[in-house]
């Protein structure tokens, strides 16, 4: 199996991208929905063989994928409302409900620490590197937990009220630490992403827009900066975190709202379902469609694995392609963008002697001015003297002059007053050949 | 084209109320010319007045074929049937501007003449013609759609036995339907609803007054209303209509079309106050499962069979005609007369949402993207 599907019937879906097939993995006719819908999914070990599953009464199951078996850990009691963030640790399970009450578990499934964050929680996530947790939900701004001490460590500060003085409600449905950075990206109602970085300030460091739906969910992808975000009536949109054009690319083609993304940590792939009762695949280098497969129910959660079917066979293509691209962002990031280097240029002068000798005069020439090398050109020319000249010879004093006020500003301004004569003169002849 | 030159012949009677059709299936298929214009002609649609001459040639002429002449007959419907006798090289006498049109009418003509010749050839063949093409039409094409429900599909049926419209066909809840308009709405849409509530058994109307949707979908649902219907009009005519589920949604909203008031229909009749029947035609994807269930939703569960009166929601091509009709068994039962009662009018989909009607912050399920999902004539959702 490639992907597991947690649908809104209390469904586990196990779906094979290579043969564009699923299966259910638990007995459907047994199944209540209002007691068994999947609210909240995650792996429980980093080997991805045990999946951790929170149902709508808020059981908590374990289920096994090489034995194909679920059984039950814990139930949570405390507060109201479904699961709402599922985070696993090395050791411990850490829970979080509707109305905020956050719980540490043990392995043993008793309760370490139990605290609250507020009410109306939308979201809770973990982070992988620190012992961090982030919640956030309607009228419950973004807070970062740390979860040893149960000590709130930042939280954030509304966006400043809007053009007519009316504070911005808070709508959070999504948030998310980003790997390697400190940043956390937070998915809103207003059809807005923010950005925070704790480490500077408490409100957004950026504030990216999409569409005009509300956004539901937003997955990390293989590349750091960039992240998969999706909304209310299914538009998906890709997003460079560091660019000031957004989105990157939008997926078109889905018919209904988005309810969860996976993205591969190391391939291009992004996974989503939907209440429109689809799994996609999508290709995020070549921006396609990959695979569809319906699966008959409302889907809640997605997972992608790490080892996927359809990856073996062209995976040493796809590698080299991240390669490249990686090591691309690594020249612009380091240096800034330089078109040459100046090492090439010197090299160049080099082996170029005699080219140099001649471009020498002329820079230095440059440098005194433009207007007056131009003016000694014509100087010098008139020394030589035509009869077609003649003209030019009397208006000759003025660009000298000019060029010394500084109000003609190029040579080309003397070159019009020169063909505005000749026109003069050609108008003048045409008429005395009238007269004629 | 059958039902509408017996209507004209049976209005100089004026006695019979009813006008007679053939049944085919739950309602004839004539009804809804409106949307049924044929892809390509296969030439194999003859009014059927035809297959019964043809049933009495049958018998006679089965006897003096030979075989020579059937293979010639054979070739000679083959060839009748590919090869056009006029071409554009035959018009150049014309100026330029009427050859189009002439080419066109000379062509029909052409069709014509050989379906006739084609026919003529089926009668001397008698048994041993070739079968008749099942005509192309968009419909027969229509691309696949994996979400096409099967009959024994499980996990459907489990996903259906509870979303929300579950309560109705368990029969725990009865419908009472609440019908409202757009703040301000004109006489037309008035009538409009009117002609609404005389379709649908336990409907009230209730003016808008400015109140917001939001506060009228949490009074109705104290005071137990299942569905909830809200008019909206443009240019002082109706134009769409919200459909919400209650207590727990779907919304969906159908844009209407070709209104066609009772008053103004060739002939009606009078509704009665019994319960009607629904008929639910073509809806066969998950979509247009979870449609149909709606719109069953709207009628009481037990229709009163001695009222002979019909509701039908007919999906054709996506879109959902409405017609209300009152029946007649003619010549003991093998043809059935139809009355017309009530509006008409056709609904197309344009989106359907999860949960009560909350149109900015709300999830939908499905949106009708016009440029984006509309990629094939012949791609269809309901």
């Amino acid at each position: 199996m490639d992907c597991y599907i947690g649908a809104a019937t209390g469904a586990l879906k196990g779906a094979l991208l290579k043969d564009n097939t699923f299966e259910n993995l638990n007995e459907i006719k047994s199944l209540d929905p209002k007691n068994d819908e999947i609210t909240s999914m995650i792996w429980n070990n980093s080997q991805q063989t045990e999946i951790l599953i929170a149902r709508m009464n808020r059981d908590l199951h374990l289920f096994d994928i090489n034995q194909a078996n679920q059984t039950a850990i814990l139930t949570v009691a405390g507060g109201t409302g479904p699961i709402k963030g599922l985070h696993k640790t090395e050791e411990k399970i850490i829970t979080c409900v509707e109305s905020g009450e956050l719980q540490v578990w043990s392995e043993k499934c008793e309760i370490i620490s139990e605290w609250k964050c507020g009410t109306g929680l939308a979201v809770m996530r973990g982070s992988d590197e620190k012992p961090e947790a982030v919640t956030g939900g309607m009228k419950n701004l973004l807070k970062t937990w740390n979860l040893e001490t149960g000590q709130q460590i930042w939280s954030s500060k509304n966006v400043a009220p809007d053009m007519l003085g009316l504070e911005v409600p808070i709508m959070i449905t999504d948030a998310r630490f980003i790997p390697g950075q400190n940043t956390i990206i937070e998915a809103t109602k207003l059809h807005e992403m923010r950005l925070y970085d704790p480490r500077a300030q408490r409100r957004p460091v950026k504030r990216i827009s999409f569409m005009e739906n509300p956004i539901m969910c937003t997955s990390l992808t293989n590349k750091a900066n960039q992240v998969l975000a999706a909304n209310s009536i299914g538009e998906i949109g890709l997003f460079d975190l560091r660019s000031k054009v957004h989105p990157m690319c939008k997926f078109k083609g889905q018919a209904g709202s988005i309810r969860s993304i996976s993205g591969h940590p190391t391939m291009p792939l992004a996974a989503s379902v939907g209440i429109d009762r689809f799994l996609r695949v999508h290709d995020l280098q070549s921006r396609k469609l990959i695979h569809k497969i319906y699966c008959k129910t409302r889907l809640n959660q997605v997972l992608l694995r790490d080892q996927i079917s359809i990856l073996n066979e062209n995976k040493t293509v796809t590698k080299k392609e991240i390669d490249e691209d990686e090591t691309d962002y690594g020249n612009m990031t380091g240096g800034g963008y330089q078109p040459e280097s100046s090492e090439d240029e010197d090299n160049d002068v080099i082996d170029n002697d005699d080219v140099w000798d001649v471009i020498e005069p002329v820079k230095k020439k440059k440098k005194v001015s433009n207007y007056m090398a131009v003016a000694e050109k014509i100087v010098g020319n008139d020394d030589q003297n035509s009869p077609k000249n003649l003209n030019l010879k009397k208006k000759n004093v003025h660009p000298e002059e000019n060029i010394k006020k500084g109000t003609l500003t190029s040579d080309k301004d003397y070159d019009n007053e020169s063909v505005r004569n000749t026109s003069v003169a050609r108008n003048a002849f045409k008429k005395k050949r009238a007269k004629v | 084209m059958a039902p509408k030159k017996t209507k004209k012949s049976k209005k100089d009677d004026s006695m019979i109320d009813f006008v007679e059709e053939e049944v085919t299936g739950d309602v004839d298929e004539g009804e809804f010319e409106e949307a049924e214009d044929i892809v390509e002609d296969s030439d194999e649609d003859e009014p059927p007045k035809k297959k019964k001459k043809v049933v009495k040639k049958e018998i006679k002429q089965e006897l003096e074929l030979t075989d020579e002449k059937l293979q010639e007959l054979l070739a000679k419907y083959e060839a009748s049937k590919t090869t056009a006798t006029k071409t554009k090289d035959d018009f150049k006498h014309l100026p330029k501007s009427q050859r189009g049109k002439a080419l066109k009418k000379a062509l029909r003509k052409d069709k014509r003449a050989r379906q006739e010749e084609r026919s003529k050839i089926r009668d001397e063949l008698g048994e041993s013609a070739p079968q008749k093409e099942v005509p192309k039409t968009i419909e027969s094409m229509r691309e696949y759609d994996p979400t096409m429900v099967d009959e024994q599909d499980d996990e459907v049926e489990h996903d259906e036995a509870n979303d929300e419209f579950a309560p109705y066909f368990n029969r725990e809840t009865s419908p009472k339907v609440m019908i409202t308009m757009t703040p301000k709405a004109k006489i037309t849409t008035f009538k409009f609803c009117y002609e609404l509530q005389k379709c649908i058994p336990n409907a009230e109307i209730f003016t808008r007054k400015n109140v917001l949707l939001k506060t009228i979908i949490e009074q109705a649902k104290e005071r137990e209303f299942t569905d909830l219907l809200v008019v909206h009009e443009d240019r002082k005519k109706p134009n769409g209509i919200i459909f919400c589920h209650l207590p727990e949604g779907p919304t969906a909203y159908f844009k209407i079309n070709s209104l066609t008031f009772t008053q103004d229909l060739k002939k009606f009749g009078e509704a009665t106050s019994h319960h009607p029947e629904v008929i639910l035609n073509n809806f066969n994807t998950r979509l247009g499962h979870n449609i149909a269930r709606m719109l069953a939703c709207l009628f009481p569960h037990d229709p009163k069979f001695t009222g002979r009166r019909v509701v039908t929601f007919h999906n054709q091509r996506d879109y959902i005609f409405f017609r209300h009709h009152r029946y007649e068994f003619k010549k003991e039962g093998t043809k059935a007369a139809l009355l017309e009662l009530g509006p008409r009018f056709t609904l197309r989909l344009k989106w359907l949402q999860k949960g009560t009607f909350d149109a900015k912050w709300g999830e939908f399920e499905w949106v009708l993207k016009r440029h984006e999902m509309e990629t094939s004539r012949r791609r269809f959702f309901l």
